[in-house]
């Protein structure tokens, strides 16, 4: 019984494994109400928008989570797991904002006393404007070239195979020309932020 | 920092060197600060291409929210469902049971005539046509005839009763080795299994020419209209027909006119339905006299060409 459980917990894992961003899709629409129901009842300072992007970064950060290999294997349902996440981002954005305390309370556990204890500032805030001003401005071909690469860890001759191309230069070409611009992006960006 | 040394990083990078010459780089980016500099722009590039799916992700939450945002209801998704339900059945009542009323209920839609090839003035190169594929076979989503639960306005219902999203043989492409055009495709795709948000993120993604591609917007407008956004697609579709330049520029004529209808802009719709040709049209004399016959205060005058 117990192992059936698990195998129903890591089944979203699974699929953002095999590449299934729908999964996760379902999966944030299915708990949205949920949460928001949730959020309202324990973070009665937070308002609906920050309710939004709390349950959006925890769902992007089992993505993340899952992609980098850092989280393999669940021992709570997803949907606590993302629950977890989220209720940190809240706590984390009231900290920020200087707002009162919240008493924002999920049942006792491991993990629960783990991240309770975190200190929470979003490290990433810097990498995620980037990212938004950045992710339009490459092309389609691009982004996947460069996520396959760096994001699944695919070689290029894997590449290859899975794009079928017919040479692995033309691979290697195209990851090379898709960093250069990836990088150049950067470099202005940060200019135009100097 | 001059090309080959930015080659020499890239081939690096992506693990292209051998032995010897990744031992001879390494020593050399010792030595080297300033090459040491850009290869630490270019990790900085590859951590943040691990981060793409997420971006990728994020934004498409982000369009699923705003999809909720713009039509909160009551009872979860089947929610919107049950009103076009609800407000069909009102209109077929209320069609029936109307004191003098026709007997007749609203006419059948029917989707346009494809255009004449020879209008094709489109930016788009010429692309290789497939048979018909499996994803025909698919049944699409409907699109949102009705406004959920906010209007019952006789124009929104012959509108709904009019409206099919255009699909026509120049949409079955399967276009390859041209990563915008195979956006374009991929566009396509959602746009033909009714998937219209996941079309318009597509669209979204494009490259800045492709966006502005008269043909991606009209599909575009489609999609908007589908989605019950007839505000945006009316801008889109106008500027489509003043430009001139569109594969669809005829269909577009009678989408145009069904978002007057959409808006509420009866006495455009008319006109805009009487300069159609009824060859190409067979609907639009029978939108029109529904307009005349549902809508009295309609300035229609006559019928059209």
């Amino acid at each position: 019984m117990k192992e059936a459980n698990r195998d129903d917990n890591n089944q979203l894992i699974r699929e953002i494994r095999d590449g299934n961003q729908r999964a996760l899709e379902v999966f944030y629409t299915t708990y949205r109400k949920a949460f928001f129901a949730w959020a309202g009842r324990n973070f009665p300072n937070c308002d609906a928008a920050q309710f939004a992007e709390a349950w959006q970064e925890a769902v992007v950060a089992i993505y993340e989570q899952v992609c980098s290999g850092k989280l393999r294997e669940l021992t709570c349902a997803p949907k606590t797991y993302a629950f977890l996440l989220a209720r940190r981002y809240l706590i984390g954005m009231l900290r920020q904002s200087a707002k009162t305390e919240s008493h924002g309370l999920l049942p006792e556990d491991a993990l629960e006393n783990q991240l309770a204890g975190e200190a929470w500032d979003d490290p990433w805030q810097e990498e995620k404007m980037l990212l938004e001003r950045v992710f339009p401005l490459l092309g389609e071909q691009c982004r996947e070239l460069l996520r396959l690469k760096y994001e699944r860890g695919m070689s290029v001759t894997e590449i290859q195979a899975h794009k079928k191309y017919h040479s692995a230069n033309v691979v290697t070409a195209s990851l090379s020309r898709c960093l250069r611009r990836l990088k150049d992006l950067i470099f202005q960006h940060n200019r135009k932020d100097q | 920092m001059n090309e080959q040394a930015m080659a020499r990083i890239e081939r690096y990078l992506l693990d292209q060197m051998d032995p010897v010459e990744r031992q001879a780089f390494e020593r050399e980016l010792k030595a080297d600060a300033e090459l040491s500099a850009e290869l630490g722009r270019y990790r900085k590039a590859t951590e943040l291409a691990g981060k793409l799916g997420a971006q990728e992700l994020r934004e498409r939450l982000r369009a699923l929210d705003s999809g909720d945002d713009r039509n909160p209801l009551p009872y979860g998704r089947y929610g919107w469902m049950l009103l076009v339900l609800v407000a069909i059945c009102g209109l077929l009542a209320w069609l029936a049971y109307r004191p003098g009323a026709p007997t007749k209920v609203l006419p059948e839609s029917r989707i346009p005539a494809p255009p004449a090839p020879t209008q094709d003035t489109s930016a788009l190169p010429e692309t290789e046509l497939l048979p018909r594929d499996s994803s025909k076979t698919q049944k699409p989503e409907k699109p949102h005839k009705l406004k959920s639960g906010k209007s019952t306005r006789p124009e929104s219902e012959l509108f709904a009763a009019h409206f099919v999203p255009y699909t026509d043989h120049t949409m079955e492409l399967n276009l390859r080795g041209r990563s915008s055009l195979e956006v374009y495709d991929r566009m396509l795709q959602h746009y033909r299994k009714g998937a219209y948000r996941e079309a318009m993120i597509t669209y979204d993604s494009m490259e800045l020419n492709l966006r502005q591609n008269d043909n991606c917007l009209f599909v575009r407008a489609n999609a908007l209209m589908a989605l019950s956004r007839y505000d945006e697609a009316h801008k889109l579709l106008e500027g489509i027909l003043s430009r001139g330049q569109s594969r669809y520029l005829v269909p577009a004529r009678w989408y145009h006119a069904l978002t007057r209808l959409a808006m509420g802009q009866t006495q455009q719709a008319s006109q805009a339905l009487m300069q159609l040709d009824s060859t190409q049209f067979p609907q639009a004399p029978q939108l029109l006299r529904s307009l005349r016959s549902h809508i009295p205060k309609t300035a229609a005058g006559s019928e059209p060409k």
